[in-house]
């Protein structure tokens, strides 16, 4: 199952003015391929994972997700049942700004992403619990999510992006605000669940390091994308 | 369907997210519920308690035959009735109004003189105790009775039962409780076999009703039979013609009652919005992440509602409770003028239907102020979301407010047409109003901020402008909190109005009424004097100090569904029409009319439901037949909801064969002191008759009626303050809670060395500014609905209520509301403008 941009370009209109904010950008991201997207802020970065995902619709070029048997499905045109089909079956968003429900743990918050699902709430706090302490907050989930630090809201909303089981993750700044072993445990955890999950995730960053743990380095300058230099950490993982 | 264990850890979730919010929504429902349901319990006590005695008492009998004079019928006839071929049973009753003294207790009961008789209708009375005790020669009191008037259980305690002008010494056989009497155990009622009550009303032989059991199917045949054999004396008619008949004198009470009603669902959803109001972007923030997620849309829903509902709930099984809190405190007693023409009962019942609609009435405040954000789910709402410029959650659009605008004009002018076009329908139309007014509010306090925001200012602080920044940033709640005020003030104003209007037209007529004798004597606690007195008034001619004693007759006669009160008046009466209620018709030809005989004046009610106006005869069905007199004019209702008539008391002693007068009036020679009057008649009528009988000036008189007016009334005046009381308390702590939450901007504010005095300048500002504007507007508005109910009063249900407003009136709800808000407020926003520094820094959640 891959993801497929091919000359997606997108204007922002702001009064009677057009903003140029993509511009021919083509890419793929696969099953099991864990993608950096940087460059330096307002390129351009977050409206793009929002065109992936099928929030925004571009102004020009397609977005295209190859299911299994090869069929095409085309994000942008998608609406009403299959548009929740796609958000709900294959898609695991992280925002930029987090934003959890406050007064509660975190458990009930990945939970509450949960249950409406139709799985029962016992159910739905072992999964909270299991990906909490997948993300390093075993010991951090049972308190109100407004006594924890930025990077620990930051994982509680990577759960909570988590929690469906997506096949394609876009994750915007997972990173930020983390540092040092926390930091690199998310990116453990991203790229585990590229190779180990079979996802296909593209992640929007600022930190090198979180670039040099992926398998492919996109950089998006002024609304176009730039040459594509596969990070040397990477390289031996890279099929053809 | 989402598994219902999942939704209930939804609605924990959410619950404990926003405790402020779930403890305001349940506090907003409970008022509301609490409102609505002591609404529901006054409004069906009065009809359902009747039902009960009347029922219990009647038990299986279908039809009943009622003497239209007061001093009843031959008890001979019953036997004939007897003899009617299908008739199964025949049990005649004498029921007087009487009062019950004990020390210096007085109650008013419906005095029922049964004969064992009535045991055969298997009504309450036919169990075997109670016919025992009926064959007892003695009295007994239900419960409802000895507990108002103080009479001990045991040890056979004497009363004194005063009717018609006598007074006997009686020893009380027995208490009866529920399990003996059931419903009549509530019932303002006293028992004791016929022959004694006929004795003690000085009625010997003399019956009033007669119930009549016919056999199955043979009813109709019965009737007819009935109806040739009662001739004029009696109307024949079955126990429910009774009840429709008090339906239509309290009527105009029922409907002010469910004006209260809907006033407190609607003051209850608003408070529960504003709750909603608090959290609104959250909410909505919690809609566009369930649809990030592909969430169906009606999964949202019952994600939003399903917590609502449970809220509803619980919010309406204890607002059950405070309704009946508030029904006990508050004057419980059934409006007492109703008295006088029925058995009242002083139960309370809570019925399951009660119950039922006070529940749904939570639910749907709750469910209602939660469904709100529901509107995101149009379209996509996460596409939208990222498209808007700013979080829409806090402002109001213009077009939003246009469109309030529009919804509110089109409302007040439905209102108004209401109003005048169709005033029986002013109840709806003032619910029309107070929405309207809701509608405008949006536009109102948007215009309210540009005019603070545009006032040469001497404010060199700027507080005026930042208060303007920061209460347009908010919107959304500030209005909220606005209508809320604005909704209670209109409430209040508009209702305590119309109440003060109604009163001083019945002090007003009653004191016309009244002006035609210096002293009046009347039967104990009979203020409209109905009873028939065993006095002349040439007894009382020839004293001293007496320059006249005329006799005045009074009584109640049933035209269609209305008990109409008759005052039939010596020619010499002067005002023999008080003028203030005159309507239509010449006053000094109208009453040289009646001086002259052969005519009378109409309730406007009266005269259009028969379609006849002054000039034209009329016809009324009199013991003696009909006869048909003249109208003379018309006149409001007298202060008798169901309608009066005044008529020659010539005529009325001919037509209805009584000479015995219900009371006499007195004018004393010029220069006699009343007191010295009233002691010479206490001398000429002997302790024995002056004990039977109260003596008072025409100002006594009036003072005793107005009590009985006001305390009638007195209910609308406790939900009134209740009202606006229970929204200064919910507005204050909601004030206080924004305030609250706003702590890392105040720290911010103290950071930048912002003084405090200035803080808690702004914070006054903004509560004056969203609580005054709603007040304004409210009370405005609730002068609308004042001149539409005064309007309803008058023109619908005929009662004297002149219109006149009094500021006064109209400010005290609002300075209620706002002081309780205002000091509600004080201590939190005292202690959030000293937030400590650091709650600048930390990141907004
Ligand atoms: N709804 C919108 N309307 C108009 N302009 C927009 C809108 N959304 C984004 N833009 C503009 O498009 C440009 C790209 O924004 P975007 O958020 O994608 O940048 P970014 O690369 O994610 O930046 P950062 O690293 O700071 O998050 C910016 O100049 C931004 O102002
Ligand atoms: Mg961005």
């Amino acid at each position: 199952m891959t993801l497929l941009l091919e000359a997606v370009g997108h204007d922002h209109r702001d009064g009677d003015q057009l903003l140029h904010a993509l511009n021919d950008i083509s890419l793929t991201v696969d099953r099991g391929q864990l993608i950096a997207l940087v460059g330096p802020s307002g390129a351009g970065k977050s409206t793009l994972l929002s065109i992936a995902a099928g929030i925004l619709v571009p102004t020009r070029g397609t977005v295209t997700w190859i299911e299994r048997d090869g069929a095409p499905i085309d994000i942008s045109a998608l609406q009403g049942r299959e548009q929740r089909w796609w958000r709900r079956e294959r898609l695991g968003m992280l925002v930029q700004e987090t934003r959890l429900i406050s007064g509660v743990d975190a458990v009930a918050n990945v939970e509450s992403r949960l249950l409406g699902s139709g799985i029962r709430p016992s159910a739905a706090r072992r999964r909270a619990e299991l990906l909490l302490g997948d993300v390093g907050l075993g010991k951090r989930m049972r308190v109100h999510v407004q006594r924890l630090s930025g990077g620990e809201r930051r994982r509680v909303a990577l759960a909570q992006a988590l929690a469906a089981d997506p096949v394609l993750l876009l994750a915007d700044e997972p990173t930020v605000s983390l540092d040092g072993d926390a930091g690199r445990l998310v990116l453990d955890v991203l790229r585990a669940q590229a190779r180990d999950h079979g996802r296909a995730v593209l992640m929007v960053t600022h930190d090198p390091a979180a670039a040099a743990a992926a398998d492919h380095t996109l950089t998006l300058r002024d609304g176009r994308l730039q040459a594509e230099a596969p990070p040397r950490a990477a390289q031996g993982s890279l099929r053809s | 369907m989402i598994p219902l264990s999942s939704l209930l850890r939804f609605a924990v979730i959410e619950w404990s997210s926003a405790r402020l919010r779930t403890v305001f929504t349940l506090l907003a429902g409970v008022m509301g519920v609490g409102i609505i349901c002591a609404m529901l319990i006054s409004m069906t006590s009065i009809s359902a308690g009747a039902r009960e005695i009347m029922t219990s008492i009647a038990g299986t009998a279908q039809l009943q035959l009622t003497a239209r004079s007061a001093d009843g019928v031959d008890e001979r006839l019953v036997t004939r009735i007897r003899a009617v071929p299908g008739v199964v049973t025949a049990a005649p009753l004498l029921e007087q109004r009487a009062t019950i003294r004990y020390g210096d207790r007085r109650v008013g009961v419906q005095l029922v003189g049964v004969t064992a008789a009535v045991g055969d209708l298997d009504g309450i009375t036919s169990g075997p105790l109670l016919t025992g005790l009926l064959s007892v020669p003695q009295l007994f009191l239900p419960r409802a009775v000895a507990d108002a008037a103080g009479v001990p259980d045991r040890g056979e305690p004497v009363v004194r039962v005063e009717t018609r002008g006598l007074t006997h010494a009686v020893a009380v056989s027995d208490v009866l409780d529920e399990p003996v009497l059931g419903p009549l155990a509530a019932a303002h009622i006293a028992g004791t076999p016929l022959a004694r009550a006929q004795a003690w009303a000085g009625l010997p032989h003399r019956v009033s009703r007669i119930l009549v059991r016919a056999a199955p199917g043979q009813e109709a045949a019965v009737r007819t039979h009935l109806e040739r054999l009662a001739g004029d004396a009696l109307q024949v008619g079955t126990v429910d013609d009774e009840l429709a008949l008090l339906r239509r004198a309290s009527a105009p009470n029922d409907q002010a009652t469910g004006l209260f009603a809907a006033i407190g669902l609607l003051v209850g959803l608003l408070l529960s919005w504003m709750a909603a109001a608090l959290t609104l972007p959250e909410r909505r923030r919690a809609i566009i992440a369930h649809a990030e997620h592909g969430l169906p849309r009606s999964r949202i829903a019952q994600t939003i509602l399903f917590p609502a509902l449970l809220l509803g709930l619980i919010s309406g099984a204890l607002g059950v409770g405070a309704g009946v809190l508030l029904t006990h405190a508050a004057a419980h007693d059934a409006p007492g003028y109703l008295a006088f023409a029925w058995p009242l009962s002083s139960s309370q019942p809570l019925t399951p239907a009660i119950v039922a609609a006070s529940i749904a009435a939570g639910v749907l405040i709750s469910v209602l102020a939660a469904a709100l954000p529901l509107l995101e789910l149009r379209g996509d709402p996460v596409r939208r979301a990222l498209e808007a410029d700013h979080d829409p959650g806090e402002t109001i659009a213009p077009t939003l407010q246009k469109r309030f605008s529009g919804l509110s004009v089109v409302a007040i002018a439905a209102a108004a047409i209401i109003a005048i076009a169709a005033p029986s329908l002013t109840v709806l139309a003032v619910v029309l109003l107070a929405l309207g007014t809701l509608a405008l509010i949006p536009a109102l306090f948007c215009a309210m901020l540009a005019i603070v925001a545009a006032w040469p200012r001497r404010d060199r602080e700027g507080v005026s402008l930042e208060a303007v920044r920061e209460l347009r940033s908010t919107g959304v709640r500030a209005v909220a909190l606005c209508a809320t005020a604005a909704i209670a003030v209109f409430g209040a104003v508009a209702v305590d109005g119309a109440r003060m209007n109604l009163l001083n037209g019945l002090y007003e007529d009653y004191e016309q009424y009244t002006a035609s004798g210096d002293i009046w004597i009347t039967g104990h606690g009979d203020d409209l004097a109905l009873q028939p007195l065993l006095l002349r008034s040439d007894q009382l001619a020839d004293l001293p100090g007496v320059a006249t004693a005329r006799a005045y007759g009074g009584g109640f006669t049933d035209i269609g569904d209305r008990r109409v009160w008759i005052q039939a008046r010596d020619a010499a009466d002067s005002p023999i029409i008080p003028p203030s209620q005159l309507q239509r018709g010449d006053l000094a030809h109208a009453s040289a009319q009646l001086r002259a005989g052969g005519a009378i004046t109409l309730s406007r009610q009266l005269a259009d439901s028969a379609g006849v106006t002054v000039g034209d005869p009329y016809p009324l069905q009199t013991p003696t037949g009909r006869r048909v007199y003249t109208v003379a004019a018309l006149t409001t209702n007298l202060g008798w909801g169901p309608g009066a008539i005044i008529m020659p008391r010539r005529d009325y002693a001919e037509a209805w064969q009584t000479a015995s007068p219900t009371a006499i009036e007195i004018l004393t020679r010029p220069g006699t002191a009343p007191q010295h009057v009233i002691a010479e008649i206490r001398d000429t009528l002997g302790p024995e008759l002056a004990a039977g009988v109260r003596i008072q000036t025409a100002a006594q008189r009036n003072a005793a009626a107005n009590d009985v007016a006001r305390a009638g009334l007195a209910r609308l005046r406790q939900i009134a303050i209740i009202l606006v009381a229970g929204a200064g308390l919910a507005l204050g702590a909601a004030l206080a809670t924004t305030i609250w939450q706003r702590r890392p901007t105040w720290a911010a504010r103290a950071f930048h060395a912002f003084p405090r005095r200035l803080a808690a300048r702004l914070i006054l500002l903004e509560g004056l500014l969203i609580l005054g504007t709603g007040c304004l507007v409210g009370a405005l508005a609730g002068l609308a609905g004042h001149w539409m109910l005064g309007r309803w009063l008058e023109a619908t249900t005929g009662y004297p209520a002149p219109f006149s407003i009094a500021p006064v009136s109209a400010a005290v709800p609002c300075a209620i509301l706002l002081l309780i808000a205002l000091i509600v407020t004080a201590i939190p926003a005292d202690r959030a403008i000293r937030a400590p520094l650091k709650l600048a820094l930390e990141p907004d959640n």
